[in-house]
């Protein structure tokens, strides 16, 4: 998997979870920053990312994640630990 | 159910047989005893049952009065299930979804979790629009799990536990719908214990007169 699809792909999946364009969802943007969270935000991002990338990821794994990079380290991570 | 009680027992269940094999989110409504269907559903359906609640403390303002009452609700509640409730936080809510991605069920009020302002869609029910919480509806789409209203309440000097129709959705939108069907029938069978008529009672009025909408 290429970084830099991948990391497209992720700026895709947190731009629709946050209802904002692709092109704010910059790879360093804080979640925080691009809109409104609330406690249901990360699960749906994980989610989104899951069936994005056909993986399954742990919530232990998502940490402190709030960028599109931190959150593309964790897509990779899941995909090498099921390949 | 007295603060020395730490049991509850002779709770009749009904309408909570599996019917397929997806992991289920039990809503309760503002309806009847929300807390003694968690404690049947718990005894009785599922042992590994969580609750998702709003936490006590500074982000869930009340009077001093209540707020003590609450607390120990809320510790004999767990005494009688058996097992702590999980908050709104982040952590929590995604605790709730490994707990539905494991198989296991989750039970949490309509409006529990999420930013109730924020997620929410106007639905119609009862000859006005309502805004509907759309918090656990996404939880149940995002977790692929079926979506149940669990209403308790007391008939014949028991404590009886209802279970509505089993929906099952990708979209808050999809299972809005449903909900809101579910919801008519459980407020035609059973008025007097909803809770929310006195919030409802003018909008059914006002809507007849104007399609006012109302938060």
């Amino acid at each position: 998997m290429q970084q830099r699809d991948t990391i497209d792909r992720v700026r895709q999946v947190i731009s629709d979870v946050m209802h904002v364009p692709m092109d704010v969802v910059q790879p360093d943007a804080i979640l925080e920053r691009l809109g409104e969270t609330d406690s249901l935000t990360m699960a749906e991002i994980a989610s989104a990312l899951e069936a994005e990338f056909g993986i399954r990821i742990r919530t232990e794994a998502l940490g402190e994640a709030r960028t599109a990079i931190e959150f593309t380290a964790i897509v990779q991570s899941a995909v090498s630990a099921e390949a | 159910m007295s603060g020395r009680c730490s049991t509850v027992r002779d709770i009749e269940l009904s309408g909570f047989a599996r019917t397929t094999q997806r992991p289920r989110l039990y809503a309760a409504l503002h309806f009847g005893s929300p807390v003694l269907a968690y404690i049947g559903l718990r005894q009785q359906v599922e042992k590994s049952l969580l609750v998702i609640a709003r936490e006590l403390g500074d982000k869930n303002p009340m009077p001093g009065a209540k707020q003590q009452f609450a607390t120990r609700k809320v510790a004999w509640v767990e005494k009688a299930a058996g097992a702590p409730f999980l908050g709104t936080s982040e952590s929590d809510v995604l605790r709730a979804r490994d707990h539905l991605l494991g198989g296991n069920s989750v039970y949490a009020a309509v409006d529990v979790p999420g930013n109730v302002v924020r997620r929410a869609e106007w639905m119609r029910v009862g000859g006005a629009e309502m805004l509907l919480a759309t918090g656990i509806l996404k939880l149940a789409a995002i977790t692929g799990c079926d979506l149940q209203l669990a209403l308790g309440f007391h008939r014949n000097g028991r404590i009886v536990v209802h279970g509505g129709p089993v929906v099952y959705g990708s979209t808050t939108v999809a299972l809005g719908a449903q909900v809101m069907s579910c919801l008519q029938d459980v407020i035609n069978r059973w008025p007097e214990e909803w809770w929310m008529w006195p919030f409802f009672v003018d909008r059914v009025q006002e809507g007849r007169d104007a399609a006012t909408r109302y938060n």
